[in-house]
């Protein structure tokens, strides 16, 4: 029996009547009719009871269209992992990202966990599989290719509260999470009096060293929203910097596409548009 | 349009690693089941095994899709036996005609396949014979006595004979009975053909007879001395208040017999008769 048989006797089976099933299945009512009769020879008993009234199964025939209701329920089965796989959004997409990058407003499509990932730990999330792609500023690291380059992510300078402007350039250490620090601060903005740079594990210490006014640092603005004892100071024209998205070398194009998918929607869900070129 | 086929030579592509392993279980060109698994990939729009230089390996699509490719096949052949079983006659509905009396017993004795064959009884009662429902209402039907021409009967089993008569009758006081205690009495029938042979036919009916339409009738008859009734031994009839039931010991048994239409097309009521018809032959030959 193939598909289109198991099709012919849940829909008969359902509708109780030749024409109605003909027409749901999309084919001529003596083609339905020939393919029963085919299945009935098959199993050589009738399956379906023909009356004025209609059909129905007969007891031996309820025998052979339970298992064919099976056999739909796994197809469709089938085809609903078959979307998954397809479209990313409920595919459950992991996506990993220096935090403050990933929103957590997009959590259904981002667990939260691995928004503050470093990165350090970047090629160690793809290969554990931990995330299916991962954000990065700046540059790809190595085992990972970008595919998709959201630009113009304004950066801002944070500061103790109680600092100033100027605090910039006061001579005062520059401190960022891991993997904030190298490239976007020595690539695209570092402040001349910087001699120092502290490394940050987690969000909480870079902000315990900038609200203790022991450095400033580096984020993407708005990323840690209002914390006490903190501010942003805007690092208008030159605080931009690129973001990746990054997949491991040996991703196939169709996890790369979702992944270029699900960051665009994420950063439509965050309601923080950015202008955003293929990779 | 996904094909089972499709499903198949995926699966079987993906578990042999191998298009080619995969086309010889199915005699087909290797090619061919790539064409097959190609059609399953731009069917589901993504690709599902990778070519690799030593055959083919699972992309991470096809390691999720493979899973409820299984469940798929394990359903189709699920389908596929359920059809071949039905076919061969080991699935499937059988209605069977009985005499009232002899239901459980001797229906389990007729179907050999009770797990696999839906068996609907079909109750006839007292005065009704069961293979007058032949073929239209029951497939087979079970009777005291061979069916007509057009009817194939196999005995299915002998059953000794009770003596039921009243229990003011002197004779009910003996622990168990024989035929020529018995000689003087009247033999009580009840119903038509069929069912009159459950209470005989036996050398000592040539004496009196009287013949009642029902049980009811049989019941009351049997109520004065001198009347006694021949039932098979298991039939489970309630024994009425005034009567009493006794072992017949040289009374000779009555045969229950499996009828079928002979032009029955029902694989599973034809089974069953051919396997009695086959353990009869067994029977007879060890005899």
């Amino acid at each position: 029996m193939d598909l289109q048989d198991v099709h012919a006797l849940c829909a008969l089976d359902r509708l109780g009547h030749f024409g109605r099933a003909a027409a749901e299945l999309g084919v001529a009512q003596p083609a339905l009719s020939q393919r029963i009769a085919r299945i009935e020879r098959e199993a050589g008993t009738p399956v379906f009871a023909r009356s004025s009234r209609g059909v129905t199964s007969t007891a031996t025939g309820a025998l052979l269209i339970r298992r064919a209701a099976d056999v739909l329920g796994a197809v469709a089965d089938w085809e609903a992992a078959a979307r998954r796989c397809r479209a990313p959004s409920d595919q459950g997409l992991r996506l990993a990202g220096p935090w403050g990058l990933v929103d957590p407003a997009a959590a259904q499509l981002l667990p939260p966990e691995p928004a503050g990932l470093a990165l350090s730990a970047v090629g160690a999330a793809l290969g554990a599989a931990e995330a299916s792609a991962v954000a990065v500023l700046g540059p790809c690291p190595a085992g990972t290719r970008s595919v998709l380059r959201l630009e113009d992510v304004p950066l801002a300078l944070l500061v103790a509260d109680a600092a100033g402007a100027e605090a910039a350039d006061d001579g005062r250490a520059y401190v960022g999470v891991v993997g904030f620090v190298e490239d976007p601060i020595g690539r695209f903005w570092r402040p001349g009096s910087a001699d120092r740079v502290l490394l940050a594990e987690t969000a909480d210490e870079l902000l315990y060293y900038v609200a203790s006014g022991r450095a400033c640092a580096v984020v993407p603005a708005g990323a840690l929203g209002d914390r006490p004892g903190v501010r942003e100071i805007p690092l208008a024209g030159r605080g931009h910097a690129p973001v990746h998205v990054v997949v491991r070398d040996g991703a196939t194009d169709l996890e790369a596409q979702r992944a270029r998918v699900a960051v665009r929607q994420s950063h439509a869900l965050a309601s923080r548009p950015l202008v955003a070129s293929g990779g | 349009v996904v094909l089972l086929r499709q499903v198949r030579l995926f699966r079987d592509a993906a578990v042999a690693g191998n298009l080619a392993r995969a086309a010889e279980a199915h005699l087909l060109a290797p090619s061919a089941v790539g064409e097959y698994v190609k059609r399953l990939e731009s069917a589901v729009g993504f690709p599902l095994l990778e070519r690799t230089s030593r055959g083919v390996r699972l992309t991470r699509e096809g390691t999720q899709l493979l899973e409820e490719a299984e469940k798929v096949l394990d359903a189709s052949d699920a389908l596929d036996l359920c059809v071949r079983a039905v076919r061969s006659g080991e699935a499937g509905e059988v209605r069977v005609a009985f005499p009232d009396g002899c239901s459980g017993p001797a229906l389990a004795a007729v179907t050999p396949h009770p797990r696999a064959v839906v068996s609907t009884p079909v109750p006839v009662g007292w005065t009704e014979d069961a293979a007058r429902k032949l073929p239209d209402e029951a497939d087979l039907a079970l009777a005291w006595s061979p069916g007509g021409p057009s009817l194939v009967s196999v005995p299915v089993a002998v059953h000794r004979r009770v003596a039921v008569l009243s229990a003011d009758d002197p004779l009910a006081r003996l622990p168990d009975l024989t035929a020529e205690a018995l000689a003087g009495h009247v033999f009580v029938t009840a119903g038509p053909a069929g069912p009159a042979d459950a209470w005989g036919p036996h050398p000592l009916l040539a004496s009196e007879r009287l013949s009642v339409p029902g049980l009811r009738e049989a019941q009351n008859a049997l109520r004065r001395p001198g009347r006694v009734a021949l039932l098979p031994e298991p039939l489970t009839l309630p024994t009425p208040a005034g009567l009493a039931v006794r072992p017949c010991l040289d009374a000779e048994p009555a045969r229950l017999y499996l009828l079928s239409h002979a032009a029955t097309r029902n694989p599973a009521a034809r089974r069953i008769v051919h396997e009695h018809l086959a353990a009869g032959l067994v029977r007879g030959r060890a005899g």
